[in-house]
């Protein structure tokens, strides 16, 4: 018998070839996530997430075949163990369940951080205890400010031993400079298509890609020595830069904390890139800057997936579609011992769901 | 009247903005033909096609954002150089010399020898000073005399234009991009510049 537990699924390969019945249905978990056999080939059972738990064993009198009991109760879960974080863009929660699937009651003492977890909290009025079959569920924060990289475990200490989730991604690096208006901010908006004609001037044509990708000229001149910092920290990653074309700035007064729905000063009707292209936006105050996902513009109102975090004014922000993109070369010209320009040329960073 | 688009089969995608004249609007002919020489010898050269589809750029300028909401929703429903749709020449190539008469369906033209390019497959538009376009599909070109030619249309006119009430008189093409990538150049918030780089497609013509 083996078990593997790859974030929540649980697979099981059973090597025995059993002469097995199945048996009434119980329910002994009190998650909602509840196992049960699929596929009962001879020499091989497989087990995944459904919605009911069906218990097997040997009609053999005498002889006890492990049960799927086995594999579950006699200790405590913690679920996930792990979770690639990848490229945070914007604040996101994540549920994490803790279970004491034994017959006695524990304790959980602290969850308590190592490593590099800026940022990352969960809230939780410990010490608490869970009686048998008891399950705690926690919210993981994932903040989108903090430290650039994220690599560390969190642990959950009980009685006298402990389980970690790790925790791994890179916090994307958001480039809140103005653009120089000196110089054209440029976009250029691209499709592949494959093309091939005959001598005859027939032709066949193909897609290539389906989905406009960007690529954005931007001009900065700064005295700012925290940006140029960041640029080059971001040589090698992924970067969001905002879309200087497209500015929105608010029809609206007093803070913004806790609004998911924004009503626009600026033309967003008309904002291609916010309302096609872009799923993400910077709100930025000053040197501050929270990202949103946008879920959809409507006419001037900009719904948010949720809540402003920052207790801003609506007149000390402006906000920009990002685009997630790499730097394609980074220069920079020094005019003064303080003061440089660059022009960047980034090219939209394109990945799976 | 309202615009008046015939002889554009099931063709509906077209980008009707003037361009802007502050850059030169570039007509390249598609050269296909086979030159075959060797080392020393005469040439022969092996005509492919007497069809000569063009290559248009053009330069055009949004002054707000919903013109420039128009141009990349435009773009993007023609996929890089997938897809296809008219476009004006913006050349005036014809010249009205007689008013032309609801119902009929012939023009009479000044005679710049259009019958020798004429191909079977040539759309006529004519924009008038009131902004209606009205496109037709030319049937065949008949010299009448030195100074006249007679365009006959494949359907009638449905509206009486008389030569002061035309603006611009072109050949109506049928085109995809000939690039795929398009830079939008913002000078402001609002101003931007961009390039259109468009292949007569003489092969679709409906």
């Amino acid at each position: 018998m083996m078990a593997l537990f790859s974030g929540r699924q649980l697979d099981v390969g059973y090597a025995a070839t059993p002469a097995w019945a199945q048996a009434a249905t119980i329910s002994k978990s009190p998650s909602e996530t509840i196992l049960a056999l699929v596929g009962v080939d001879p020499g091989s059972v497989g087990v995944r997430q459904v919605g009911t738990m069906i218990s097997f064993g040997s009609v053999r009198p005498g002889f006890r075949l492990e049960g799927m009991d086995d594999l579950i109760y006699g200790r405590v879960w913690l679920l996930p163990t792990s979770i690639a974080l990848g490229l945070i863009a914007y604040d996101q929660d994540f549920e994490i369940k803790f279970w004491n699937a034994t017959t006695g009651q524990i304790t959980l003492n602290s969850i308590t951080d190592s490593g590099l977890l800026d940022n990352c909290t969960i809230a939780a009025s410990l010490p608490d205890t869970l009686e048998p079959n008891e399950e705690f569920v926690f919210t993981l924060n994932v903040a989108q400010e903090g430290d650039l990289e994220i690599s560390g475990d969190k642990i959950f200490s009980y009685e006298s031993t402990s389980q970690s989730l790790t925790l791994t991604g890179m916090r994307l690096i958001i480039l809140n400079g103005e653009h120089n208006w000196a110089d054209v901010f440029s976009v250029l908006y691209g499709f592949e298509t494959l093309v091939t004609i005959s001598k005859k001037l027939h032709e066949q044509r193909a897609q290539v890609l389906p989905e406009m990708r960007r690529m954005v000229t931007i001009s900065l001149l700064e005295r700012n020595p925290y940006l140029r910092n960041y640029l080059k920290r971001a040589l090698n990653t992924v970067i969001a830069i905002p879309i200087s074309s497209e500015p929105i700035l608010l029809n609206m007064t007093g803070s913004l904390q806790g609004l998911s729905s924004l009503t626009a000063a600026s033309e967003v009707e008309y904002y291609y890139n916010l309302r096609h292209l872009t799923d993400i936006m910077a709100i930025i105050n000053g040197t501050s800057v929270e990202v949103r996902q946008v879920l959809s513009v409507s006419g001037k109102t900009i719904s948010l997936d949720k809540g402003i975090v920052n207790n801003w004014n609506a007149e000390d922000v402006i906000c920009y579609p990002l685009m997630t993109g790499f730097i394609e070369a980074l220069k920079f010209d020094d005019y003064t011992a303080e003061v440089w320009k660059s022009n960047l040329q980034i090219n939209e960073y394109c990945y799976g769901e | 009247m309202a615009n008046s688009f015939g002889g554009l089969g099931s063709i509906t995608d077209m980008w009707l903005r003037e361009p802007n004249w502050v850059k030169n609007l570039n007509e390249k002919g598609v050269v296909s033909r086979t030159l075959l020489q060797f080392f020393g010898t005469s040439q022969i050269l092996y005509t492919e096609n007497p069809e000569v589809p063009v290559e248009v750029k053009m330069m055009f300028m949004n002054r707000t954002k919903a013109q420039e909401y128009e141009f990349l929703s435009f773009f993007s429903t023609q996929q890089g150089r997938l897809k296809k749709y008219w476009l004006p020449e913006w050349k005036n190539r014809f010249k009205l010399t007689r008013t032309a008469n609801s119902g009929e369906s012939f023009i009479y033209v000044q005679n710049r020898k259009h019958a020798v390019a004429f191909q079977a497959y040539q759309r006529i538009y004519l924009l008038l000073h009131t902004g209606e376009w009205v496109t037709r599909q030319i049937a065949s070109i008949t010299e009448i005399d030195a100074t006249e030619e007679k365009i006959n249309l494949v359907t009638t006119l449905d509206r009486t234009i008389s030569a002061a009430s035309v603006s611009q008189s072109g050949l109506f093409l049928l085109v995809r991009m000939a690039v795929e990538k398009i830079y939008v150049e913002h000078e402001t918030i609002n101003v931007s510049i961009f390039s259109i780089e468009s292949r007569e497609l003489i092969r679709e013509y409906p």
